[in-house]
């Protein structure tokens, strides 16, 4: 809660006056993460019961945090916006890590409904803010109609589950769902609620929205949507499925078909992709889909790798748009051909965006690797086989086109000579901190495994 | 005789949604919603929910309607707002609401609802809501405020901008 | 249809399929708009009715249902707010993008 207040005030602070620069965000930011470590450990539920501080949610939003502070950093120069619009673009940010942390350590339906509001209606703010062209008011439209759509759909299922449990506290309807899970009501109303949250995490039949928008949107604004905005919903879906107690074999066959669409369509797609930051689109896609193999093995283990694996996720997203940011310097979209020649240009980006790759694409050293081969033995233990074949299979084909962007970073001779990259020290910093990051707990992820088990079980 | 007042209540709100959905002039559409919130307005008062009715006119009607109208009238002079990302016609939305539609009818029909046996008579409701927005679903409020701030925010900055023509 | 809870589902039923079905299908943006508010009222009444039909259980008293609906109705004006917002945004740019066009054209 200590959090909150912090946010609300930088929200405050963040409001339109007017030459506020960079560096007071990025501060605030650093506080926000100090703040979320030191209370890991705080326990206890407030605001009758309706908001419950637990280890699960503290752990995500330490998450949170530290995604908000490096897409902070990222903006060094936020060019991708005009400069009037600094502040807001802040204040919306902000209320979008507000909502999101709400939304994390809420357990009951209502709060989870307005907190998945509010940082959706920020998002949906920030698409269109983008500098000059009409691209990105058009991917605001798409990205708002279908989130509005994605929505109202969720909160029709709401009213059922209401329906069926009578009441809004997650705690009691944990108790006395897996009693009704019959009646058809129950399941037509989970199914709508989840719909609404696979928008979010852009799962196969709802990631029409996920290119575009990637597209369209300012370079950070893509960088926050992709890791922050699904590291929420991967938490938020892991609490509604835990609600259903593991009970409904219905419920884990649709999930099983959901993921390996999104894994496969993710990966296919992405084969043919030109523009960076659509290739970066559509393997978060398929990236949802493994995410969901661990969430469907519905077990302590199955949610810990699912916690770890959305933590990896953050790190290799935010690399990756580290380096798109850094050399789409005018704030416009990045071609693969235009990452060009890189390693002569900056030699320290281009090792970042191949290690950043190789994660996604699950290469042993990394964090990636370790991720995926997590929620594989997940899956494998409750005996999903053919998934695990399957999402192995997508996993070799990811390889090729994350192959394809190193070779035009590595081999491929820009057409014309391309001026050498200045790289300013602070990104340097952190681009440094987030390979060894990425490195480290590829190696030796027990640490962090043991927080997420433990966060798992405060789940069951 | 409360069963005539519902039918009619009802009545009241399904058919206007049939233009909302089907015709082809956007301005009838918007016309017939408002019919269709006045019917919904009509049902909430039926179930004892007294002031969310009232709300509901208010703010609906008076707020949400007028703006949704506004934007209308706005929009009429130039072409349509092609939108990319259309669903491959009326046929494919037909279906799937239908389905959807079998199945939501066949789960609040089927489900054998815990109906309270002797139904409270509705007296007034809003003192209630009041000590419990501010009671038990107060974090819910907090949120909402602080949303309604940065919808403010964002609707100004991006209106403004347009009317600049950046 | 008597003035009772099936009923009541089956009318909120009705206007969710009408609303989706004009959002699946319209091609004004502001037509989606209208669709998506069909949704939230169909919402809404669900919300309104079980709470009015159902005995009230220990945490939740008669009225949980209605503060749902308050807040559904507070979202809601404050997602028209947005989507017009950029819907007109896009509009005015619209014209712009046209004038464009033509100089391209032209150029």
């Amino acid at each position: 809660l200590l959090m909150a207040v912090v946010f609300f005030g930088l929200a405050m602070s963040a409001r339109p006056n007017p030459r506020r620069d960079y560096f007071a965000a990025l501060f605030m930011a650093g506080v926000g993460v100090v703040v979320a470590l030191a209370c890991v450990r705080l326990e206890g539920t407030l605001f009758f019961e309706a908001y419950r501080v637990d280890l699960f949610s503290q752990v995500f939003k330490v998450m949170l945090a530290m995604g908000f502070f490096l897409v902070v950093c990222l903006c060094t120069e936020l060019n991708g916006i005009e400069e009037r619009h600094h502040p807001e673009f802040y204040l919306f940010l902000t209320t979008c890590t507000l909502a999101m942390m709400m939304l994390v350590s809420s357990v009951e339906l209502l709060t989870i409904y307005v907190a998945l509001e509010l940082s959706s209606y920020s998002l949906y703010i920030l698409v269109p803010l983008r500098r000059g062209h009409g691209v990105d008011v058009e991917a605001g439209i798409k990205y708002l109609m279908v989130g509005a759509c994605a929505s109202a759909v969720m909160l029709f299922g709401l009213s059922y589950v209401f329906g069926v449990t009578h009441t809004t506290y997650l705690v009691e309807i944990i108790h006395v769902l897996p009693g009704v899970i019959g009646t058809p009501a129950a399941i037509v109303g989970l199914l709508l609620v989840l719909c609404g949250f696979f928008f979010k995490l852009a799962v196969f039949p709802f990631h029409f929205w996920a290119p575009d928008v990637y597209q369209g949107a300012a370079n950070q604004v893509t960088a926050y949507i992709a890791t922050a905005s699904k590291v929420a919903a991967v938490a938020i879906i892991m609490r509604v499925v835990a609600l259903s107690g593991g009970s409904s074999k219905y419920l884990v066959d649709m999930l099983v078909t959901l993921s390996i669409a999104s894994m496969t369509l993710g990966n296919l797609v992405a084969i043919v992709q030109k523009d960076m930051k659509r290739l970066l689109a559509y393997s978060s896609i398929s990236h949802a889909g493994y995410v969901l193999i661990g969430i469907l093995s519905m077990s302590a283990t199955g949610y810990a790798s699912a916690i770890f694996y959305a933590l990896a996720y953050l790190v290799m997203n935010l690399c990756c748009f580290l380096v798109v940011v850094k050399v789409s310097h005018d704030g416009s979209d990045l071609k693969i051909a235009q990452l060009a020649g890189l390693h002569r240009r900056a030699p320290l980006l281009a090792m970042a965006l191949m290690l950043a790759v190789f994660g996604l694409a699950g290469i042993p050293p990394t964090i990636g690797f370790t991720g995926k081969f997590l929620v594989f033995a997940a899956a494998m233990e409750k005996g999903y086989v053919a998934l695990v074949i399957i999402a192995m299979i997508n996993a070799t084909i990811s390889l090729y086109y994350y192959i394809l962007v190193v070779k035009a970073a590595y081999l491929m001779e820009p057409d014309e000579e391309l001026p050498r990259l200045p790289v300013s020290i602070p990104t340097k910093v952190l681009t440094v901190a987030l390979v060894t990051a990425m490195v480290v707990f590829g190696v030796a992820p027990s640490y962090l495994l043991e927080v997420a088990r433990a966060a798992a079980r405060m789940l069951m | 005789m409360t069963d005539l007042i519902f039918n009619v209540f009802i009545l009241l709100t399904i058919i206007p949604c049939f233009w909302v959905a089907l015709s082809s002039n956007i301005v009838h559409a918007a016309f017939s919603l408002l019919i269709t919130l006045f019917g919904i307005a009509g049902l909430y008062v039926l179930l004892g929910a007294d002031f969310i009715g009232v709300i509901q006119v208010i703010v609906y009607i008076g707020g949400i309607l007028v703006l949704i109208i506004f934007g209308v009238m706005m929009t009429q002079r130039g072409k349509l707002l092609p939108l990319s990302i259309q669903l491959p016609g009326k046929l494919f939305g037909a279906v799937l609401t239908g389905v959807i539609l079998a199945a939501l009818l066949l789960s609040a029909t089927r489900t054998l609802w815990p109906v309270a046996a002797v139904l409270g008579e509705p007296q007034l409701t809003s003192a209630a809501i009041g000590d419990l927005l501010l009671g038990k679903y107060l974090i819910p409020f907090e949120i909402a405020s602080v949303l309604l701030l940065a919808a403010l925010i964002g609707a100004v900055l991006i209106a403004r901008r347009s009317v600049r023509g950046e | 249809m008597q003035y009772s809870l099936p009923s009541f589902l089956i009318v909120s039923s009705l206007l969710f399929c009408l609303g989706m079905y004009t959002v699946l299908t319209r091609r004004n943006a502001i037509g989606i708009l209208m669709g998506i508010e069909l949704v939230l009222n169909g919402a809404g009444l669900n919300f309104v009715a079980f709470s009015r039909f159902l005995e009230p259980s220990q945490t939740t008293n008669l009225l949980s249902g209605q503060i749902f609906t308050l807040f559904i109705i507070a979202v809601a004006a404050a997602e028209v707010a947005v989507a017009l917002a950029i819907v007109l945004s896009l509009y005015s740019r619209m014209k712009s993008i046209d004038v464009e066009d033509f100089k391209n054209l032209r150029g």
